[in-house]
């Protein structure tokens, strides 16, 4: 009986406690993300095939090839350009819309709603919207542009405007999320606070960017961080849109790997060893990020 | 005289304010508008010159199409109970991983957070044939557990809700402690109550993600009377042609259950501010 | 932790070498003793009623209006078949089902049928199995496909791994008003690739939303009729590899050059579309010419297009059109009554004469309603075949067959969407120029067939 209480005591200290809390998430992420993770480290260094079949251990060999590869490094450079446009437009205007739209009303709750609605539509029936609504020939937004005045233009297979096409409805799609998540963040800012600000005499200005932003810092850097990672990992739109064409003008690294595993060939261990590198190139990101959200949070928090 | 001009900024800030949202709410609306429409257009209307935004003659063909050619029902049927179930478990899960790392300190912190933040980082296209083979070698292909137990947990919840308990001032927990409530009690009554808003938007983006959810139930399952919705609205989607109407129709069914979802969640999350005293 | 970490890896490396080692036997359905001794040309059904129901199983990526075709005939076989057979089938869509396979071979769960487009490579990689028994085993013979279809399902080592299931061929769709508006002869349609852009250029100038011209960059057929109609190649077979790239190879650099010059012009001199939507553009009667499969015809219909239809343009060589058949295959891991409760079901798909369940096959049904062009010789044949308006064009594609890789080329379906379509495309948008583009082309599809196929092969102890 003692030794039940003595257990329940250790267990009851938050120290001890918090191994509680975390055990089911972590182990589940663990046994269903991370061990097929480091599978499929194992499965960069061989040249087994998307159907398991026949893999022998290469070494390096992957790797050298893929640097070899000028399709891989264009991937690169797609992919970086999709996200230095989507990442700052898409939270710099979804910030933009909380504050607008973060006081409880009616009409605001209206046009939260309306702004939501892009991400329930499954990207693939959303894809052949768009590729419908902007068709040169027939589509209704097209027309409506031309009709102000801009030229025909046919956005999804036009090689230079094509990406900007996808960051378009990226942006379009997504920023209705964001600006939720950010609003359910400001909401959660003590009143308080603004009263406090109010009485030094504070304009709306002042409010905003010395009350909210510190109050939702946590939430506008892990907004961040995601979206960065999203970014990086941008697919299912360019898949469903445009397929990464035209003449590889779309094709993001993970489009890239996709294709080598599951399109035009099927070699998983090149296609793992591509991912290994952009596993790199985002953990080297994230984890720059991370560290300067740990001090930006200590900075940021406010009434602690 | 002050009062007044204040006044008069206020007012013209707010029909800027108004006019903005609106454009954008018509921005977003426009093209899932005209899908909408278009589930109610006949097959010649919907590629016509010049194009229409509202059909020019209402029919329900497509949505009949629709129920008569897939078992559209019983897809909603397994959508509903996939999304309820790995909802309900990752809110539990998530939230109490999310807690543990940002109100309480432990050894290893860091490094088991940086250890899940790494899991985020890989597209799951890589790891899903090593998943699929461990899945089936644990035995749990093609059974319930296999389908749902893995989306129990999802690091971008964990670190969603790490976020969000992380603005909240450092006392509550103090004061839970001295009235004496065990460590799972204060995360229970105390941070969860004062968290509704993170818990319903974590809500609605975890149905959401379920609801839309194509591949991972698709692999997971080999009988087609266990297929789901997104299988459903891409049935019309073919190699060589699409059927617009019933994609467009598919589609819009699709939408209205999470959409009634979605404008209660939004009124529950206005209430839950209301009455969780956060605004006080 | 630490300590941890090892175990995970260890259990990963467990899992990893226990999916790589899998032996790699088939399990042939053709290994089942067949009924010898029968003349191959006499008609008997040898697979008897089965004891216990069968279900087989039956995976394709059959969605769209073709899926419900499909499911209707799949239905009235297991209501009516007197075998207790049942085929379960189902359809996805054609990436989803891409993974789901990828997952099943990995796992060994494959399903018994399967329609492909890929004899050669799912032949090498034992994916597929031999059903030659089926000329014995049911009343199917060799001479009731056209003799050219049938080869393309057979192997290099011989073997029938798959039966024609559905062949496309490409064809010219143009609108008549347009043309007539344009001052052009509405019945003449285009004839050579030089038509072609004269037509598109005419049509352009009647102004306002009207384009002359539209075209698939991923309809690897056609551009492959284009160049080869101008004596162009991209694979040959060679001697010492077995197939080699001569898209830069001195023999045919010149033709292949001639024809990409004419896309050129295609895509600089007039206001072409590419992709997208362009049948819904012809549909809605803004687009002058459509290059397409047989089914456009029923869009045209649909949307009162006053259309006519041709085969593709001729090159200074002559028609070419390209034709390579989808194949409905059986898959590893059948064996037993299962494999002939499939083979059954293939026979019964494709009897036209002696079915016992319905008066004609169903793939008369998919030719006639879905407009693909028949391989029995029975349903070429057939009085409302020959009589169809449509059909009266399309099925003279079979007298000028010749598609962009030779029949037994592996990676045929890869080669258009991988290296192709980038190809005309970079030539189309200024990208490259012609000389490079080809050097490109040529580069990418050595490292493929380096790659991809001989490593391949020597892994699968094929070669060296």
């Amino acid at each position: 009986m003692n030794k039940i209480r003595k257990i329940g005591a250790y267990w009851n200290k938050p120290q001890h406690a918090a191994y509680l809390f975390i055990a089911p998430a972590f182990l589940i992420v663990v046994l269903f993300t991370i061990v097929p993770l480091l599978m499929s480290f194992y499965v960069s260094l061989t040249n087994v095939t998307t159907y398991l079949a026949d893999g022998k251990f290469i070494g390096l060999k992957n790797f050298k090839r893929l640097f070899e590869d000028e399709y891989f490094l264009n991937s690169w450079k797609v992919t970086v350009l999709f996200t230095i446009f989507d990442v700052p437009i898409s939270i710099g205007f979804a910030l933009f819309v909380a504050a607008l739209c973060n006081n409880e009303s009616k009409f605001n709750s209206l046009m939260r709603s309306i702004y939501i609605l892009p991400i329930i539509c499954s990207s693939t029936v959303l894809g052949l919207t768009w590729e419908l609504y902007l068709d040169p020939q027939i589509g209704l937004g097209n027309y409506i542009l031309q009709s102000f005045g801009l030229p025909k233009f046919s956005i999804f297979t036009d090689i230079s405007l094509a990406i900007y096409g996808i960051i378009f409805i990226s942006i379009w799609r997504g920023f209705g999320m964001t600006a939720m998540i950010l609003v359910a963040a400001m909401q959660g800012v003590s009143t308080s606070l603004y009263e406090a600000a109010e009485l030094d005499g504070a304009n709306a200005w002042h409010k905003f960017w010395h009350v909210t932003i510190p109050g939702i810092s946590s939430t506008l850097w892990f907004v961040f961080i995601t979206r960065v990672i999203g970014s990086f990992q941008v697919f299912d739109l360019v898949y469903v849109i445009t397929g990464g064409g035209p003449a590889h003008s779309t094709e993001t690294v993970v489009s890239y790997i996709y294709d080598k595993a599951f399109t035009h060939s099927y070699k998983l261990g090149y296609s793992s060893a591509a991912a290994e590198c952009l596993f790199v190139v985002i953990l080297l990101c994230t984890i720059f990020l991370y560290g300067r959200m740990l001090v930006g949070e200590k900075k940021g928090g406010v009434d602690r | 005289m002050i009062k007044s001009s204040y006044r008069l900024k206020q007012l013209i800030f707010r029909i800027i304010r108004i006019v903005i949202l609106l454009f954008l709410a018509v921005l977003i609306l426009a093209p899932i508008l005209w899908m909408a429409l278009s589930a109610f257009k006949e097959r010649a209307d919907i590629s016509t010159y010049p194009p229409t935004f509202f059909p020019p003659k209402w029919t329900l063909f497509n949505i009949k199409e629709v129920f008569r050619l897939i078992p559209i029902a019983m897809y909603i049927k397994n959508s509903v109970m996939y999304t309820v179930v790995v909802t309900f478990f990752s809110l539990l899960f998530n939230s109490a991983a999310g807690y543990a790392f940002a109100r309480l300190t432990f050894k290893g912190q860091n490094v088991l957070f940086t250890i899940l933040m790494a899991s985020m980082m890989i597209p799951f296209q890589v790891i899903m044939i090593p998943l699929f083979m461990e899945i089936f070698y644990m035995g749990l292909f093609d059974t319930l557990v296999g389908l749902v137990v893995p989306k129990f947990a999802a690091v971008i919840g964990i670190f969603f809700f790490r976020s969000f308990y992380f603005s909240l001032p450092k006392q509550l927990e103090e004061a839970g402690r001295i009235d004496g409530l065990t460590e799972f009690g204060i995360w229970l009554r105390i941070i969860v109550p004062l968290c509704k808003p993170a818990l319903v938007t974590q809500a609605v983006l975890t149905l959401n993600s379920c609801w839309n959810d194509l591949l991972w139930p698709l692999l997971m399952t080999n009988n087609p009377e266990n297929r789901m919705l997104p299988n459903g609205v891409l049935y019309f989607i073919g190699q060589d042609i699409n059927d617009y109407g019933p994609t467009f129709a598919a589609g819009l069914i699709s939408l209205v259950p999470i959409l009634i979802i979605f404008l209660f969640g939004q009124k529950y999350f206005v209430s839950s501010i209301v009455n969780s005293g956060m605004k006080e | 932790m630490r300590k941890a970490l090892a175990l995970i890896l260890a259990l990963c490396m467990i899992l990893v070498l226990a999916a790589c080692s899998k032996s790699e036997t088939p399990s042939s359905g053709s290994d089942t003793p067949a009924s010898s001794g029968d003349a191959p040309t006499e008609k008997t059904d040898t697979i008897k009623k089965f004891d216990n129901p069968v279900t087989v199983t039956f995976w394709n990526g059959w969605t769209g209006p073709d899926g419900e075709l499909l499911k209707q005939l799949v239905d009235e076989y297991n209501t009516k078949n007197q075998k207790n057979v049942t085929v379960d089938m189902d359809c996805m869509q054609f990436a989803s089902l891409q993974e789901k396979l990828a997952t099943a071979i990995a796992s060994d769960t494959c399903p018994n049928l399967h329609l492909g487009f890929a004899v050669g490579e799912y032949q090498m990689r034992h994916i597929y199995i031999p059903i030659d028994d089926i000329f014995t085993k049911t009343v199917l013979r060799k001479e009731d496909f056209v003799p050219e279809i049938l080869q393309a399902c057979t192997a290099d080592d011989g073997h029938i791994y798959g039966i024609p299931f559905q062949v496309t061929s490409q064809f010219v769709y143009w609108n008549k008003d347009l043309f007539k508006q344009a001052g052009l002869d509405p019945d003449k349609g285009v004839e050579t690739w030089e038509d072609v852009i004269t037509a598109a250029k005419a049509i352009d100038a009647l102004g306002g939303n009207i384009t002359g011209g539209g075209f698939d960059t991923s309809a690897t057929g056609t551009v492959g009729a284009m160049i080869n109609g101008y004596g162009g190649e991209i694979i040959a077979a060679d001697d010492e590899l077995g197939y080699k790239c001569v898209v830069t190879d001195p023999a045919y650099i010149d033709a292949n050059k001639q024809a990409l010059d004419v896309w050129y012009r295609y895509t600089h001199e007039t206001n072409i579309l590419q992709n997208g939507n362009l049948e819904e553009g012809y549909g809605a009667g803004v687009v002058g010419m459509l290059f397409g499969g047989a089914w456009q015809t029923a869009n045209a219909k649909d949307h009162n297009i006053n259309y006519g239809i041709s085969l593709l343009p001729k090159g200074p060589k002559g028609q070419i059109q390209p034709g390579a058949p989808v194949s409905i295959d059986v898959m590893k891991g059948t064996s037993g009554d299962k494999y002939d409760a499939c083979l059954d079901f293939i026979a019964y798909w494709n009897d036209n004469e002696t079915n016992p369940i319905r008066e004609k096959a169903p793939a008369y049904d998919w030719s006639l309603k879905q407009a693909y062009q028949p391989y029995l010789i029975t349903v070429a044949n057939d009085p409302t075949m020959v009589n169809d308006e449509t059909f009266k064009v399309t099925n003279e594609y079979q007298k000028y067959v010749k598609n962009p890789y030779p029949a037994n080329f592996w990676n045929g379906y890869q080669l258009g969407t991988a290296y192709i379509k980038p190809m005309i495309e970079a030539i189309a948008h200024d990208t490259a120029t012609i000389d490079e583009a080809l050097a490109t082309c040529q580069k990418d599809i050595d490292i493929m067939i380096e790659d991809d196929m001989y490593e391949m092969e020597r892994s699968l102890g094929l070669r060296e």
